[in-house]
C-alpha cells in the first residue's frame, strides 16, 4: 500500500496531475477546494458580503465543478454571497438543449436560482440558423460575440454586476500561447488576469478556476459524482485553439507544471498593458533593448484610447457607433458579407 | 460582344504571357531561372544570397568600418554549435569581414570562434570536434577557432571555487573519479554532480543552456570581446520565446530575447534573427558549405521517449512544422514589443537570480498592485526581503506553494529571495547546488 503523501494514513488513490503527488481521495478533494479558496481570498474575488454573483453555467464539467465548489466553500468559509446560475441558450439542437437540462438539474441540486437567456430572443437568430446561413467555418465568431454580450445582458437583467466563468488553467495557458502565435499583444496583457473589469464594461468577470487543471476538474467531478454534460459542441471547434491545445498537452507530458508556469509567465506580462506607466522608463545600462529609444517613444504615446459609447441600435456599450453583435446581426439580416457591413459602419 | 479574332492579342494575353515569362526567371535579376521561392518571390541562388546577406548586414551596423576613425581593432566572439544557423553565421561573418578588407582595406573587427563542447554531459553532442574545427580553420582563415568544454565554467577566475557545500563535497568524494578528494573537485565531476541533482532531462538541458550562455559571456570578457554573436534564426527565436514562457520565465523575456547588453557583461547580437531556418538551410546548400555543419549528419536522431523530451525540443519541432511556419514572425515580433517599465526598479529592489543572472521576478499580484499605484512598500520592499514575503500582509497561505505547486523542499526555504520562478522550477528538489558563478 502506498500511503497518501498528505495525510500519511489512507491509501493513495490519485496521482495529482499538477505535481505527481500520490494522495488519497479525501485529501485530493480537500486540496482542490482549498486551492480555489486560496485563489478567491488572495484575489479578493468577493469583496462585498451580500452580493449576488452570477455563475456562467453551460452544464459542462468546468461550470458544474465551479458551481459545486463555490457552494461548498460559501458554506464552509461564509463568503456571504448569493450565487445565481446564468445560462445561455445558443440554440444548438442536440447540444445545448441537452446540456440545459443538466443545468436545470444542477439548479435544483445546488439550490441556486437559474436564468436562461437565448440568442433567439436577443438577436432573432439561433446558432443553428446562423450556421445554415454562414456555414460551419467561422460560425464561432458569431457565437463568441453573441455569448459575451448575452452573459452581460442576462446578468444585467438579474441586477448582477459580477459574472464568474469556468475558465481553467489549461484554457488560460492555451490563450496565452494563442495570443503569442497570433501576435495579439493587447490581449496577451489581459488574458491571464483573474478579475477583469475593463473601462469599457461595468461588468466584472472572474475566473476562480484559473489555477485548476482540467484533469483535476474532471477528477473532482468524478469523485464528487457531479452531474455534468460532456458532449463537445456539434459545430466545428476552433482549429487554431486546437493546435495550441495539442502543443500544451505535449508540454504537460514533459513537465506537468508547464500549464501553471505558462499562466505565471502570462501574469508577468500584464504589467505593460495596465496602462501607460507614470514613470519615464530610462534608457540606462540595464536596458535590454538596444533600440529601446524608438520603442519607448512609441510606448509613451500609449495605446489608442478606447472611448466607450453605446450602440445606436441596442444601447449596449460599444466602442464603435454600432456594437459588434448588432453588426453581425445586421450582416445576417442583410445577407451581405460581414466585411462589407464593417466597412460601411466605419466611423468617420 | 464579338469574339476576338484568333490572331488578335488582348491585354489579358499580354499580362498572362509576361507573367509566365517572369515566373520562369528570378524575380530580381530576371536573368536566370529561380532556385528557391522566398516569401512568394522566386529567386536565383545569387539574388537569394544577396537578400540574406542584406538581412544580416542590417544588424551589423555597429560593426561597420567608420571612415575617419582610428584603427582600433574590436573583437567579437562567435558561438558555434556546428548547427545550420551558426555555420551559416560563420560563413556570412567571414564574407562580411572580407568585404570590409576589400573595400576599406581594413576590417573593423576580429572574430574568435568558440565551440562549447558539451559531449561530456549531453548525449546528443558528437565527438570529432577537433577534426571539424580543423576543417573550418582551413576554410575561414581570418578567424581564430577554439573549443572549450562546458565544465570550464568551474575554472573561471570568477567561479566560486572553495566554498562547496559540505553535502556536495561529500557526494563528489563518493562517486568522484578518485582525484576529487578535496572540495576543489575536478570541474567535470562538479558539473555532472550539478546536473544529476535535477529532476528531468528538460531541467538538465535548461541548466546546460544557462551555463553555456554564461560561459560564452565570460569567455568574451576574458578575451576582450565586446559582443557575443549568436546564430539564432527567427524560427529558433520563436521557439525560444514560447519555451521560456513555458518554463515560467515570462518576467525576463525581454532580457532573454533582445539583443544588447546583458546584466553580466558583453552584449548579445543575433544577426540572423530576421531569417528562418529553412532560408539558412538554402544558404548552406547554395554556398556549398552544408558539409561544414553537422546538422545533416545527425538527421536521423535517435528517438527520445515522449517524457524525456525537453521543452525546447517540443517548441523547435512545433515551429519547424511547415503548417506553423507562418506563426514564427508573429511570436518574435510580439515578444520584441514587450517592455517592462519596472525592470530597473525590480533589479534594484530584488537583485538578480542566482542561477540565470537575470532580474528576479515578483509575485504577480504585488506587481499588479504596484502598477496600479497601490502602496505595497510597507509590506514588502522596504525591509529588503521583498519577494520572500511576497504574499504581503494579511495573506493566509504561501501562494507559491498553494497555487503554483512550487513548494520548497525541506532545506530549500528562502530560495524565493534568490532564485526566479523559472529557475526555482528547473532546480526544484535539487536543494543547494554548486553553482559556478556568482550573480548576486
Amino acid at each position: 500500500m502506498h500511503p497518501c503523501a498528505i495525510c500519511q494514513r489512507s491509501r493513495a488513490q490519485i496521482v495529482r496531475p499538477k505535481n505527481g503527488q500520490k494522495i488519497c481521495k479525501a485529501c485530493f478533494l480537500d486540496v482542490f477546494e482549498s486551492e480555489i479558496h486560496t485563489t478567491i481570498i488572495e484575489n479578493d474575488i468577493f469583496p462585498t458580503r451580500g452580493e449576488r454573483v452570477a455563475i456562467g453555467a453551460s452544464g459542462g464539467k468546468d461550470s458544474t465543478v465551479l458551481a459545486s465548489v463555490l457552494k461548498t466553500l460559501n458554506e464552509r468559509y461564509d463568503y456571504g454571497v448569493e450565487f445565481v446560475l446564468l445560462s445561455i441558450d445558443e440554440g444548438i439542437h442536440g447540444y445545448r438543449d441537452d446540456s440545459l437540462e443538466t443545468v436545470k438539474r444542477n439548479a435544483v441540486q445546488y439550490g441556486m436560482e437559474l436564468s436562461i437567456v437565448g440568442y433567439e430572443e436577443l438577436y432573432g437568430w439561433t446558432m443553428d440558423q446562423v450556421v445554415d446561413k454562414v456555414g460551419r467555418k467561422g460560425n464561432c465568431t458569431y457565437c463568441g460575440v453573441f455569448r459575451r454580450q448575452a452573459l452581460d445582458r442576462g446578468a444585467k437583467r438579474l441586477e448582477i454586476s459580477h459574472i464568474l466563468t469556468g475558465h481553467n488553467a489549461d484554457d488560460v495557458a492555451e490563450t496565452i500561447l494563442m495570443n503569442f502565435l497570433r501576435g495579439d499583444l493587447p490581449r496577451l496583457g489581459r488574458c491571464a488576469e483573474i478579475v477583469t473589469a475593463s473601462s469599457t464594461s461595468t461588468m466584472k468577470r472572474s475566473k476562480p478556476l484559473k489555477y485548476a487543471y482540467e484533469k483535476e476538474i474532471v477528477l473532482y467531478a468524478h469523485h464528487r459524482q457531479l452531474d455534468y454534460f460532456s458532449t463537445e459542441c456539434v459545430y466545428s471547434p476552433e482549429a487554431f485553439r486546437g493546435s495550441a491545445r495539442s502543443l500544451l498537452k505535449e508540454l504537460e507530458k514533459v513537465r506537468p507544471s508547464s500549464i501553471l508556469d505558462i499562466v505565471r509567465s502570462g501574469e508577468q506580462l500584464l504589467y505593460k498593458d495596465i496602462g501607460p506607466s507614470k514613470k519615464t522608463p530610462s534608457v540606462a545600462s540595464g536596458d535590454p533593448n538596444q533600440q529601446s529609444t524608438r520603442k519607448q517613444t512609441q510606448k509613451q504615446e500609449g495605446p489608442r484610447l478606447q472611448t466607450v459609447g453605446s450602440c445606436k441600435h441596442c444601447g449596449y456599450m460599444s466602442s464603435q457607433p454600432i456594437c459588434k453583435a448588432c453588426a453581425l446581426v445586421y450582416s445576417l439580416n442583410k445577407s451581405n458579407a460581414l466585411v462589407e457591413v464593417l466597412v460601411t459602419e466605419e466611423p468617420s | 460582344m464579338d469574339q476576338p479574332m484568333e490572331f488578335e492579342v488582348t491585354m489579358a494575353d499580354i499580362a498572362k504571357s509576361s507573367a509566365d515569362a517572369a515566373d520562369a526567371l528570378c524575380r530580381r535579376c530576371r536573368a536566370v531561372p529561380p532556385a528557391v521561392t522566398i516569401r512568394t518571390e522566386p529567386l536565383c541562388a545569387a539574388c537569394f544570397t544577396t537578400y540574406l546577406r542584406t538581412k544580416f548586414t542590417r544588424h551589423m551596423e555597429p560593426f561597420r568600418v567608420k571612415p575617419g576613425t582610428e584603427i582600433n581593432r574590436r573583437r567579437l566572439l562567435l558561438a558555434l554549435s556546428f548547427g545550420v544557423a551558426s555555420t551559416a553565421l560563420l560563413d556570412i561573418l567571414h564574407w562580411h569581414r572580407s568585404l570590409q578588407l576589400q573595400r576599406a582595406r581594413r576590417a573593423e573587427y576580429d572574430v574568435l570562434v568558440v565551440h562549447i563542447d558539451e559531449s561530456a554531459v549531453a548525449s546528443s553532442s558528437t565527438g570529432a570536434v577537433d577534426a571539424q574545427l580543423e576543417k573550418l580553420r582551413g576554410q575561414y582563415e581570418q578567424f581564430e577557432f577554439r573549443s572549450i568544454p562546458l565544465h570550464h565554467i568551474y575554472e573561471l577566475p570568477t567561479a566560486i571555487g572553495d566554498t562547496l557545500p559540505d553535502e556536495i563535497a561529500a557526494e563528489l568524494e563518493q562517486n568522484g573519479d578518485g582525484e576529487s578528494t578535496n572540495a576543489d573537485a575536478n570541474p567535470l565531476s562538479r558539473l555532472r554532480a550539478l546536473l544529476s541533482r535535477l529532476n528531468s532531462r528538460a531541467s538538465q538541458v535548461d541548466v546546460i543552456a544557462i551555463l553555456r550562455a554564461r560561459l560564452l559571456a565570460e569567455l568574451a570578457k576574458i578575451n576582450g570581446c565586446e559582443a557575443v554573436m549568436l546564430g539564432d534564426s527567427m524560427t529558433r527565436m520563436a521557439a525560444m520565446v514560447l519555451a521560456e514562457v513555458t518554463k515560467g520565465r515570462g518576467h525576463s523575456l525581454p532580457w532573454l530575447i533582445s539583443d544588447g547588453p546583458t546584466p553580466y557583461g558583453p552584449s548579445l547580437v543575433r544577426p540572423l534573427r530576421d531569417l528562418t531556418t529553412s532560408e539558412l538551410n538554402h544558404y548552406l546548400s547554395f554556398t556549398d558549405i552544408a558539409h561544414l555543419s553537422n546538422a545533416t549528419s545527425s538527421a536521423p536522431k535517435p528517438p527520445v521517449a515522449a517524457k524525456n523530451q525537453t521543452i525546447d525540443e517540443i517548441m523547435i519541432r512545433f515551429f519547424d512544422d511547415v503548417s506553423n511556419n507562418h506563426l514564427t514572425a508573429n511570436v518574435v515580433r510580439t515578444a520584441a514589443k514587450l517592455h517592462f517599465a519596472d525592470d530597473e526598479d525590480r533589479v534594484q529592489r530584488l537583485g538578480l537570480c542566482e542561477i540565470c543572472g537575470l532580474p528576479m521576478d515578483e509575485n504577480p499580484k504585488l506587481r499588479v498592485a504596484r502598477a496600479r499605484g497601490h502602496d505595497v512598500s510597507s509590506s514588502n520592499s522596504s525591509n529588503g526581503i521583498s519577494n520572500g514575503d511576497s504574499n504581503g500582509n494579511g495573506s493566509i497561505y504561501d501562494a507559491d506553494a498553494r497555487i503554483y505547486c512550487l513548494e520548497p523542499s525541506p532545506g530549500e526555504e528562502g530560495m524565493k529571495q534568490r532564485r526566479c520562478y523559472g529557475c526555482r522550477r528547473t532546480t526544484q528538489g535539487a536543494g543547494k547546488v554548486d553553482w559556478p558563478v556568482d550573480n548576486r
